[in-house]
C-alpha cells in the first residue's frame, strides 16, 4: 500500500515474555487499539515499540526501519501508565521537555516565549490553567495524566503510544482529553496506538491488535491485527 | 494543639531537651566569656590577624579538598550506580563499613599510600591532610549521592529517552536536578567534617603553621590556661562559615528542588544468595572478634584496665546511642525544625559549653553523654528523618479505620519499616561514640577513662603495645557490631 | 493520649528540671568537698601519674600502712590543667603532685608556704645537680618529686644510613643536613615542647627553624611514635627514653645528643594548696615520698629520675644518670610569654 504509515512485519519483542506481531499496517492519522486480557503482554509490546526492549523483525514508520534504533531516535511519544513525570521539574517544564531536548526552544527569547505560550495554551485546553509552575508532587492523579499526555504530544511525534491514557480522569476531563487526542491524530502526521479498557471510552479504531491464544509456548504472546 | 495531648507533651519534652542540651550550656558559655569582654575587647579577638589568617587558611584547604571530594564523590557514585544491583549493594555495604573505621586508620592509610607513591614530601603538610580527607570523606559523599540516584525511577530515564533526550541531556536535566539539593547538603556536611577534623590535622599536618580553626580551638583550651574567649572567637567563625554555606546552598536550590535529601552513610542491605552460609560467616567473624578481644582482655598487665575502659566506653556508647535515637524521635514529632541545633558546633566547643554548665554537678560519664548526644543528634536526624517522612499514610488511615489509635497505627505501619534502619543507626552511633576523642578528653579524670583516653595514657608512659591494643579493641568492636547488626537483619 | 507516653514524657521533663536545678548547686557541692577528714590527703595530679598503673596508685597502699593516712587521688587530663582545676573547683585538693617549676610559678596564688612543712624535709638530700632549683623552690613551697633532662634522642642506624653527624650545638639544627630530620613538640600545648623552645637561644631564628623540623606534634607520645616508626631519625624527648630502650634490649640502637649548651631539666614537684585546712597527712606524705625505696619506684612507673640523692637506680638508668651538661635554667612566665609572642610571629604567621 502506498499510504502505509506504520508497518509491523514479523515483529518480535524479546523481554521476560516474547511478544509477536505477524503483520500490521496502518495509515497516517489512524488509531490502533490494543486489546488483550490483563497481564497478556500489552505493556511489553508498548515498551518494544518505544525501543525500550530488545526486538527483531520489521518495524517501519514512514518507510523508515526503526527496529535497531534507540528510543530517542524513533520519534515516538509514549504516555506511560504510571505517568513517569519528572519530579524535579514543574508541570510546564515537563510539557515542553521533548522540544527542549531537541533544541527547539532555541536561544532567542521570542521563539522560546512563543513555544512556552503554546505549551501553556495546551495546558489551558486540558483544564490545567494556573498549574504551570506547580511541582509534580502537588498534582492530582488526573492532572498528572494530562501533563503526561501533553508531554508526549507537544513535540509532535510520528507515533503516539498511549498506555491507559484515560485512567484517573473524570468524565468531563476524559471527554476533553479524548477530543484533544482525536484532533491531534487528525491534524498531525501521526499514528496512534492506544491500550485502554475497551469499555472505557468508545473509540473508532481503524485497526485492532488483538491478543490471541495460539499454540505457542506459555512465554510467547501473539497479537493479530484485524479491522473491527 | 490540646494541652495534655501527645503532641503537647512531645513538644514540651523536645523543648526541654533543646534547652538542656544547647540552651543552658550556651548561656553559661556566654556568661563565662563575658567576664573578659570589656571595651569591645572580644570583637578585637574575633578580628585579630591570627584569627582572620586561620579563617582564610581553613577555608582555603576546605574548599580545595571539598572540590576534589565533590568531583571524586560524584564520579564514584555514578560508577557504582552503573554496576548491577547486587554488585552495587555489596560495594555500598563495604564503603559504609570502611567509613566507620577510626580516623587513625585513615592517617595510617594515607601515610602508607603517600610513601608508596613516592610522595613523602607531601607528609606533614596540608597536602597530606587533604589527601586523607579525600580518602576518608569521599565515600560518605558518594554514598549520599548514590542513595539519591537509587531513589530515581529508572523508568523516568526511559521516558526521557523516548522524548529524545541524549545521555548528556538526561544527565543534566534528570540526574543533576535530582541530586543537586542532596549534593548541597552533603557538601555542607563535608565542610563540617573538614572544619572539625582534628586528629588528621595534628598527625599529618606537621603542626604550626599548618593550623586550622579546630586545632587553634584545641590550643586555646589546653595547657595551663584555658583561654575561653580565644576559643569562642574561633568557634564563632566556624559557626558563621557553616551557617553561611548552608544559606548559600538553600538559595541555590529552586523551590521545586527542595526535596528532603539523603540518608546515605549507614550501610545498606548486603545481597545474599545463600543465607545460611552468609550467616555462618558472620558468626565466625563475630566469634573470632570476640575471641581476640577476650585474649587481649585476659593478657597481663593491661588486660584488666583495658577491659574496664572498654566497658566504660560501651556503657557510654549504649547510652549515647539510645538517648540520641529517643530524642531524634521526640524532635521529629515535637520540634522538628530545631533538631539541627548544635549541627554547626565543634565537639570541643560543645564539650566546653557542657562543662561550664554542668561540670561540677555531675559524673564525667554523664557529661560525655550530654555532649555526644548533642553532637550526634543532627546526624541521626538527617539520616532518619527522610525515612520517617516516607509515610504510608493510606495504610495508617486503614489501620485507624480498623480502630487503632494514632500511635498504634504508626507502630503497626511505620515502625517495622523503620526499625532495621534504627538498629543500624544505633550501631553507627555507638561506633562513633567509642572512637570520639574531642568530646571526652575534657571529662576523663579519676575512675572514668574511656578507651581513646586510656590508649593515650599508655602511649604517654612508653607503653606502646598496650596503647595499640586499645585501637585494636576499637576496630574489633566495630567489626563485631556491624556483623551482629547485619546478621540480625539477614535473619 | 496513651498512659505510657505521658509517664515517659513526665519523667524526662522532671529529669531535665532536676538537672537544671543541680546546676545551681555548684558552690554547694564544692563546699561539701572542702571539709576533708583528718586522716585523708586529697591529692590532685595528672592522669598518667594518677592512673591505675601510675606511681601514686602503686604507693597508695604502702602510704596507708606507713602513716595511717588515705591517699585520695583526683586527676586532670594533663599537668597543665591542674591550675584550671584549682581555679574552677577551689578547696577540693590538699596537695598537688606533678606540676613543674613553670606551672608552680604560674600558679603562685594557689600555694601555701608552710614553714613547718618546709622544715620537715630539711634532712632530705637532693641531687646536687638540681641544687639551685630545689633549694630555692622548697623555700617557696615547691617540693620536688622527680626530674628528667630533655634532649634529642636519635637512632644510630638511621644516622649512619643518612651519613649524619650528631649535632653538638643548638645552631647545628639549622644546617641543611638536618632539614626534616627531627621532630619537636608544640610549645603551646606540650610541656617538653615548651622546654625546647624556652631553652633554645632567643637569637636563633624560629622562622628558619620551622623549615627544619619534620613536624611539630601536639604531644610527646605522638612525636615519639613517629620517631619509632622511622619518620625521622631524631626526636625531642626525655633522656629517660634511653632507659626505656635499654629495658627492651635496644640500648645500643639509640643515643642522645649532648648539647654543648647543656640540657634543660624539667623538675616535677608537689605543693600544698592554699586555703585548705592544715592536714597532718601532708607532712607524713612528704616524709614517705622522699624515702629511697619510694623514690626508686619513679623510674619504673613514670620513667623519671628521683630527686633524692643515693637512690639505687635500675641498670637501664645508669647510663643516663651521670653526665655533665645538666642545665636547670630557671624559666619565668615572662620567658614563656616572650617565646609565645615570638612563636606567633615567626612560626604561626600571625599573632592574636
Amino acid at each position: 500500500m502506498s499510504d502505509v504509515f506504520l508497518k509491523l512485519e514479523n515483529y518480535q519483542v524479546n523481554a521476560a515474555i516474547t511478544v509477536k506481531v505477524e503483520h500490521c499496517v496502518a495509515k497516517v492519522h489512524s488509531w490502533i487499539h490494543v486489546d488483550a486480557p490483563s497481564g497478556f503482554g500489552k505493556t511489553t509490546l508498548i515498551r518494544g515499540l518505544a525501543g525500550l526492549e530488545p526486538q527483531v523483525g520489521g518495524l517501519e514508520l514512514e518507510g523508515r526501519t526503526l527496529t535497531h534504533l534507540q528510543a530517542r531516535d524513533r520519534q515516538m511519544g509514549v504516555v506511560f501508565q504510571d505517568h513517569l513525570l519528572f519530579p524535579s521539574m514543574t508541570a510546564l517544564e515537563n510539557v515542553y521537555y521533548g522540544r527542549w531536548v531537541r533544541g527547539q526552544l532555541g536561544f532567542r527569547r521570542e521563539k522560546k516565549n512563543a513555544l512556552i505560550q503554546e505549551a501553556k495554551h495546551l495546558m489551558d485546553l486540558l483544564g490545567l490553567k494556573d498549574r504551570y509552575d506547580a511541582p509534580i508532587q502537588g498534582l492530582s492523579g488526573g492532572e498528572r495524566q494530562r501533563i503526561a499526555i501533553l508531554r508526549a504530544t507537544y513535540w509532535k511525534p510520528k507515533l503516539l503510544i498511549l498506555d491507559e491514557p484515560f485512567k484517573g480522569l473524570d468524565d468531563q476531563i476524559k471527554l476533553k482529553t479524548f477530543d484533544y487526542l482525536k484532533d491531534f491524530a487528525a491534524n498531525e502526521q501521526v499514528c496512534v496506538i492506544c491500550v485502554s479498557h475497551p469499555t472505557d471510552f468508545k473509540m473508532n479504531a481503524e485497526v485492532r491488535l488483538q491478543g490471541i491464544t495460539s499454540g505457542e509456548p506459555s512465554h510467547v504472546r501473539k497479537f493479530v491485527a484485524d479491522r473491527p | 494543639m490540646h494541652p495534655g495531648s501527645a503532641r503537647f507533651w512531645t513538644r514540651i519534652v523536645a523543648a526541654g531537651s533543646s534547652v538542656f542540651l544547647f540552651g543552658i550550656p550556651l548561656f553559661f558559655w556566654l556568661k563565662r566569656c563575658s567576664e573578659n569582654w570589656t571595651d569591645f575587647q572580644f570583637l578585637k579577638l574575633v578580628y585579630s590577624p591570627f584569627v582572620l589568617h586561620l579563617v582564610m587558611q581553613t577555608m582555603g584547604v576546605a574548599v580545595q579538598s571539598g572540590g576534589v571530594i565533590f568531583i571524586a564523590g560524584l564520579a564514584m557514585a555514578f560508577l557504582i550506580y552503573s554496576f548491577k544491583p547486587r554488585l552495587r549493594m555489596a560495594i555500598r555495604f563495604l564503603l559504609s563499613v570502611f567509613w566507620l573505621l577510626p580516623s587513625l586508620f585513615f592517617v595510617w592509610l594515607t601515610r602508607g599510600l603517600l610513601k608508596q607513591a613516592g610522595l613523602e614530601q607531601w607528609l606533614y603538610r596540608f597536602s597530606a591532610v587533604q589527601v586523607c580527607w579525600v580518602i576518608g570523606f569521599t565515600p560518605y559523599f558518594a554514598l549520599g549521592v548514590l542513595r539519591i540516584l537509587e531513589d530515581l525511577d529508572p523508568r523516568e530515564i526511559e521516558a526521557a529517552k523516548t522524548l529524545g533526550a541524549s545521555a548528556s541531556w538526561i544527565g543534566r536535566t534528570l540526574y543533576w536536578r535530582a541530586i543537586r539539593p542532596g549534593v548541597g547538603v552533603l557538601s555542607i556536611q563535608i565542610f563540617w567534617l573538614i572544619f572539625t577534623s582534628f586528629s588528621v590535622v595534628v598527625l599529618l599536618g606537621g603542626g604550626s603553621p599548618q593550623d586550622t580553626l579546630e586545632t587553634a580551638i584545641y590550643q586555646a583550651v589546653r595547657f595551663d590556661e584555658v583561654r575561653v574567649d580565644h576559643a569562642f572567637a574561633l568557634a564563632i567563625w566556624q559557626v558563621v562559615l557553616l551557617l553561611g554555606l548552608t544559606q548559600i546552598q538553600k538559595l541555590g536550590c529552586s523551590r521545586v528542588n527542595q526535596m528532603q535529601p539523603i540518608h546515605g552513610a549507614v550501610w545498606g542491605t548486603l545481597p545474599v544468595k545463600r543465607k545460611g552460609i552468609f550467616q555462618g560467616i558472620l558468626i565466625i567473624i563475630s566469634g573470632l572478634g570476640v575471641a581476640m578481644m577476650a585474649k587481649i582482655f585476659l593478657s597481663e598487665p593491661a588486660g584488666g584496665p583495658l577491659f574496664q575502659s572498654w566497658l566504660q566506653s560501651c556503657f557510654l556508647a549504649a547510652g549515647v546511642s539510645g538517648l540520641t535515637l529517643i530524642l531524634a524521635f521526640v524532635f521529629y514529632f515535637g520540634l522538628r525544625r530545631f533538631s539541627d541545633w548544635g549541627a554547626y558546633c565543634s565537639p570541643m566547643i560543645l564539650s566546653l559549653m557542657v562543662w561550664e554548665a554542668y561540670g561540677a554537678a555531675s559524673f564525667p560519664i554523664l557529661l560525655c553523654l550530654v555532649v555526644q548526644v548533642a553532637l550526634f543528634l543532627p546526624w541521626v536526624s538527617r539520616n532518619l528523618y527522610p525515612l520517617l517522612d516516607r509515610k504510608r499514610i493510606a495504610e495508617q488511615e486503614a489501620a485507624r479505620t480498623l480502630g487503632a489509635t494514632n500511635l498504634k497505627a504508626w507502630l503497626t505501619v511505620e515502625w517495622p519499616r523503620v526499625l532495621p534502619e534504627v538498629k543500624k543507626i544505633a550501631v553507627w552511633i555507638s561506633v562513633f561514640s567509642m572512637a570520639e576523642v574531642s568530646s571526652v578528653i575534657l571529662f576523663s579524670r579519676g575512675q572514668f577513662e574511656p578507651l581513646a583516653v586510656w590508649s593515650q595514657n599508655q602511649f604517654a608512659r612508653f607503653q606502646w603495645q598496650e596503647g595499640y591494643l586499645g585501637v585494636e579493641i576499637l576496630v574489633l568492636t566495630t567489626l563485631i557490631g556491624v556483623a551482629v547488626s547485619v546478621y540480625q537483619e539477614s535473619a | 493520649m496513651s498512659q505510657p507516653i505521658k509517664w515517659i514524657s513526665l519523667t524526662l521533663v522532671l529529669g531535665l528540671v532536676f538537672a537544671m536545678a543541680s546546676c545551681t548547686s555548684k558552690k554547694a557541692v564544692n563546699q561539701n568537698q572542702t571539709s576533708a577528714t583528718g586522716n585523708t590527703l586529697r591529692v590532685l595530679t595528672y592522669s598518667s601519674l594518677g592512673a591505675e598503673s601510675g606511681f601514686l596508685k602503686s604507693v597508695q597502699g604502702a602510704f596507708k600502712n606507713a602513716s595511717g593516712c588515705e591517699l585520695s587521688i583526683q586527676t586532670t587530663l594533663d599537668a597543665a590543667q591542674i591550675l584550671t582545676e584549682l581555679k574552677e573547683h577551689p578547696g577540693t585538693a590538699d596537695f598537688v603532685v606533678g606540676i613543674d617549676d613553670l606551672l608552680f610559678e604560674r600558679g603562685k596564688s594557689f600555694w601555701a608556704v608552710d614553714d613547718a612543712l618546709i622544715r620537715s624535709i630539711k634532712g632530705v638530700t637532693f641531687n646536687p645537680a638540681l641544687k639551685q632549683t630545689t633549694e630555692s623552690g622548697v623555700l617557696h613551697g615547691f617540693f620536688p618529686l622527680d626530674y628528667g633532662a630533655l634532649t634529642f634522642i636519635y637512632r644510630k642506624e638511621a644516622f649512619q644510613k643518612l651519613k649524619l653527624t650528631v649535632p653538638t650545638t643548638v645552631s647545628d639544627l639549622l644546617k641543611p643536613e638536618y632539614r626534616k630530620k627531627f621532630i619537636v613538640q608544640d610549645p603551646r600545648v606540650s610541656s617538653p615542647g615548651l622546654q625546647f623552645f624556652t631553652w633554645i637561644p632567643s637569637t636563633l631564628s624560629l622562622e628558619k627553624l620551622k623549615g627544619q623540623w619534620l613536624t611539630l606534634s601536639q604531644g610527646w607520645d605522638a612525636s615519639y611514635q613517629l620517631f619509632l616508626q622511622g619518620e625521622a631519625p631524631m626526636v625531642w624527648s626525655y633522656l629517660s627514653s634511653l632507659a626505656y630502650h635499654e629495658t627492651k634490649g635496644q640500648g645500643d640502637q639509640f643515643d642522645f645528643v649532648d648539647f654543648k649548651e647543656g640540657l634543660p631539666v624539667q623538675i616535677e614537684g608537689m605543693a600544698q594548696v592554699i586555703g585548705t585546712a592544715q592536714n597532718p597527712c601532708a607532712q607524713k606524705w612528704l616524709s614517705f615520698v622522699y624515702q629511697l625505696p619510694i623514690q626508686a619506684q619513679l623510674t619504673q612507673k613514670q620513667w623519671m629520675l628521683p630527686v633524692v640523692n643515693g637512690v639505687d637506680l635500675p641498670p637501664a638508668f645508669q647510663k643516663i644518670s651521670h653526665f655533665d651538661h645538666l642545665l636547670a635554667h630557671k624559666r619565668t612566665i615572662a620567658d614563656v610569654d616572650q617565646l609565645l609572642t615570638r612563636f606567633g610571629k615567626e612560626v604561626q604567621g600571625a599573632s592574636w
